[in-house]
């Protein structure tokens, strides 16, 4: 290959036998412009593995919708009056999940804990004693996120 | 074996098609984020005085759509009337199209309460049979939704919807081709899409009674009955798509239409003016929001008695500005305009529309007053957005008097969904968060 370029002209070999460079070299490139040499900007390759706000708060966006909270009966969970709660519906409970359930016709928003085949719903609040539903028990939706704003 | 009994085709699926259609689709969004509601005859259209969409309760009541609410009242005095939320109706209906999304890529939003989707070769991936797909479709929608849809799997467009309006509400129907003779029996030809009164009435005529009787017939027959439209229905009644799936989401219109009756009726050239101009600029507003800009227009007047008149024109180029169509507008309602008429309401319809690409320029024009023009347009927009619809508008707006020259607010407020009167801290009248609100008290 070296024998190659030296056939052709490109290096020559001085008499040590090290390359140097030729005429080929000299004014054959010009200069066009500056090169910022240093560690590449990380930003774009990075943003890749983010998610937005959105996805953050909401798992399945067809399945979810807000309910504003109005009891405080999660308020140990950190769910106050007057909170935001996002909602998916249609979705199987699983143990300790805050639920919005409807018992006995009345609507709840509970801890949900499944003891056999016994269902017991536990507020966040030592003021109201857990509920064990008699007739009827339908869980329609569970809990993923809440929120509240502070800025008006 | 007679002949009516032989199938038309053996083949179980030569093409699936799954039609969606929401079971009073507006009334049970509004059971869907109001439980209390549940089981209990709701109508709504409270901001327009007559029932635009019942629930099943209230159907089985006898009330019917497009009556007034007076009388529907009068039927159930403790109907549950409610002010259409139309905000909620679509955020519901985006969200069941794209739960059918997760199913098929395939899927066209015939309206907001219906649809198509092409279900072919989904067997592998999810490891069933097509009516269990359907079904699977079906629960997710409910589960998630909280609204009942009836569901039909044919195969063709027209089969497909004549299955799910087979068992209304919550039905679930599919027509495998081997059974396609079996279901035509039970279809009289007024239940098929495309065929009307005068068309039911011809076919019976001679002898045509029920969709099957309709497909028996030779094509040649049919073709010189009734020309093309009956052969494309012959097909797709067999089971032959004729009508293929359109399957882009809906973010565009064909035209925009807007259109107010006014009290008293008025003889006023200036006062009908005002209104025709107050219905363009509304229209536009529209118009720009979709990013669109059109080309023909089309304006009407209705008489006192009811009798419609109107004329159609275009512009030499598609514009997004009133005031560059306001000259071609007064030109054609004073085409329509009688002396010592009375005269209740106007309309504009925007055709032609196409996405708004920015500025052309043609030969003979005058550059500086269209981007002159389509500043103020902007401008006007962006004054608008904060102040409220009509906050800026034409000088001819002062002829509609001081109660309309302001957006309506005070009065819509009487009738305004919940959505709209209880806002969330950061949303306005204007703008809200993109999820349905589950009115639960917990």
């Amino acid at each position: 290959m070296i024998d190659h370029l030296v056939e052709k002209s490109i290096v020559k070999r001085d008499a040590t036998g090290r390359l140097i460079p030729t005429h080929f070299f000299e004014g054959g490139l010009r200069l066009l412009g500056s090169v910022q040499a240093g560690f590449p900007s990380p930003a774009e390759e990075e943003l890749i593995d983010v998610i937005s706000l959105d996805k953050f708060l909401v798992r399945r966006k067809e399945a979810s919708c807000l309910v504003r909270v109005m009891g405080d009966s999660m308020i140990d969970a950190g769910i106050l009056p007057g909170d935001i709660v996002i909602v998916e519906r249609g979705r199987d409970p699983k143990q300790g999940d805050i639920v919005i359930a409807q018992v006995d016709g009345e609507w709840t928003m509970k801890y949900y804990y499944k003891y056999g085949k016994d269902v017991v719903l536990k507020a966040a609040n030592k003021k109201y004693p857990p509920i064990k539903p008699k007739e009827e028990l339908k869980v329609s939706g569970v809990v993923v996120s809440c929120i509240r704003k502070y800025d008006k | 074996m007679t002949s009516n009994d032989s199938p038309i085709t053996l083949s179980s699926w030569p093409n699936v098609v799954l039609h969606v259609d929401g079971d009073a689709f507006f009334a049970s969004c509004e059971q869907s984020v109001h439980p209390e509601f549940k089981g209990k005859p709701v109508v709504t259209g409270a901001e327009r005085n007559i029932v635009a969409s019942m629930s099943y309760e209230a159907k089985a009541l006898g009330i019917q759509r497009a009556v007034s609410l007076w009388e529907a009242k009068k039927l159930c005095p403790n109907l549950i009337v409610l002010p259409s939320d139309y905000e909620t109706y679509s955020l519901i209906s985006k969200r069941m199209f794209s739960i059918i999304r997760r199913f098929t890529p395939v899927v066209e939003e015939s309206s907001i309460d219906e649809g198509y989707a092409d279900l072919k070769g989904l067997r592998r991936i999810h490891r069933t049979g097509y009516a269990e797909i359907g079904e699977m479709i079906q629960r997710a929608i409910e589960q998630e939704l909280d609204i009942p849809v009836s569901v039909g799997l044919g195969s063709s467009k027209t089969i497909a919807k004549l299955a799910a309006k087979h068992k209304k509400p919550r039905g679930f129907f599919a027509v495998p081709g081997y059974k396609l003779h079996q279901f035509l029996k039970e279809i009289p030809v007024i239940k098929v899409c495309g065929i009307g009164p005068n068309t039911e009435a011809l076919l019976n005529k001679r002898g045509v009674f029920t969709a099957l009787d309709y497909v028996r017939k030779s094509e040649v027959w049919i073709k010189s009955l009734w020309g093309k439209i009956g052969v494309e229905l012959w097909h797709e009644l067999r089971g032959e798509m004729v009508y293929k799936l359109n399957p882009e989401e809906k973010t565009s219109y064909d035209s925009i239409t807007k259109s107010k009756t006014f009290t008293p009726p008025s003889n006023d050239y200036e006062y009908v003016k005002a209104q025709l101009f107050r219905n363009t600029e509304s229209a536009f507003i529209k118009l720009r929001r979709y990013h669109l800009r059109a080309k023909r227009f089309m304006v009407f007047i209705k008489r006192q008695d009811f009798r419609a008149h109107g004329v159609e024109s275009d512009l030499n180029r598609p514009t997004i500005c009133p005031s560059e169509a306001f000259p071609l507008i007064e030109n054609m309602l004073k085409d329509l305009f009688a002396l010592k008429t009375l005269y209740r309401s106007t309309g504009i319809v925007l055709s032609n529309l196409e996405a708004d690409s920015g500025l052309q320029f043609e030969l003979f024009e005058d550059p500086l007053q269209m981007i002159k023009m389509r500043k103020l347009a902007e401008a006007i927009d962006e004054i608008n957005a904060v102040y409220g619809k009509h906050t800026v508008h034409t000088g001819t707006g002062l002829y509609l008097g001081k109660t309309q020259r302001k957006n309506r607010f005070d009065d819509e407020k009487k009738v305004l969904p919940q959505r709209k009167t209880e806002l969330l801290p950061g949303e306005t009248f204007r703008q809200r968060l993109d999820m349905p609100m589950w009115q639960v008290k917990v």
